[in-house]
């Protein structure tokens, strides 16, 4: 969508299934059209746990969600 | 229940010939139970925690006074047991704002534990923020024709289906994810826009918050 409306301003970059953010794959989203770094939405698939999230992970879970740069998660 | 006990399985006989066989797994039996619940009895979230909050990347002093400390201070007890309450819920940060908790006197707790407890910064932030949810009553989607589409189904979904068969008219049981994407999508175009400190203020006419 954001694709389409390049008014926006807003690039998104989507790490799909796994949870590793790649450097080139980033900036080729966050420079595409010229060469001018866009704000960019990155959007990281995790897997939290089977039934539940799993314990272990809740500390860093908060953590990150308390960076001025998180907008949230969803899920 | 145990993970390997048979899942139990709901027959609804539409016809004579038409028999569904619709089984639920022991996961979605739980998450059903709650929703049923839910459904009767769903109040309003209520802020019974000093830890701090936080919405998206900004936080804000809780200031929820719990019953047991107004009545230790005024008993005139040591601010001890102030500080040992804090310390339960929170990280290291946390123990020099509780010295503020036992100075603050009874009579601040019923302002601070309205709107639920919840702080007013914090709910003008909060509410602040682009909330799109589910839908009903629109204009039907067709159910798919492809065989493989009723296995993809939640238990709820396919259960909803069965008994309308113009499609979808609400997006109930299937439209988080795509109501959650949009919200996430929403909110950085307006974070983007109109920058972190934009708060929508109750009265009519008002700008920008601080």
């Amino acid at each position: 969508m954001c694709e389409n409306y390049e008014k926006c301003g807003l690039k998104v970059y989507i790490t799909g299934d796994g949870s590793d953010v790649y450097e080139d794959k980033f900036f080729r989203v966050a420079k595409s059209s010229d060469s001018i770094f866009k704000p960019t939405l990155v959007l990281v698939g995790i897997r939290l746990g089977i039934d539940r999230v799993t314990p272990v992970y809740w500390e860093a879970l908060k953590s990150s969600l308390h960076l001025p740069q998180s907008i949230g998660i969803a899920g | 229940m145990s993970r390997h006990s048979p899942s139990p399985a709901i027959f609804t006989p539409l016809c004579k010939s038409d028999r569904i066989h619709i089984t639920m797994n022991n996961g979605e039996l739980g998450r059903y139970s709650k929703r049923i619940v839910q459904y009767f009895w769903d109040p309003t979230p209520k802020n019974e925690d000093t830890a701090k909050i936080w919405c998206l990347g900004q936080s804000y002093e809780s200031k929820y006074v719990a019953d047991t400390d107004l009545q230790n201070h005024a008993h005139g007890s040591p601010p001890d047991s102030t500080v040992s309450y804090s310390s339960q819920t929170s990280t290291a940060g946390e123990e020099s704002r509780s010295e503020g908790v036992s100075e603050q006197g009874g009579e601040n707790t019923q302002v601070e534990n309205a709107d639920d407890g919840w702080p007013a910064p914090f709910l003008d932030d909060f509410e602040s923020k682009i909330w799109l949810t589910y839908r009903s009553n629109f204009r039907p989607i067709p159910k798919s024709q492809d065989p493989r589409a009723t296995s993809a189904m939640s238990f709820s979904v396919r259960l909803k289906s069965q008994f309308s068969q113009d499609g979808f008219t609400s997006d109930s049981g299937w439209g988080c994810m795509i109501r959650s994407g949009q919200n996430v999508l929403a909110n950085t175009l307006l974070i983007l826009r109109l920058g972190r400190g934009m708060y929508h203020k109750k009265k009519l006419g008002s700008g920008r918050g601080d």
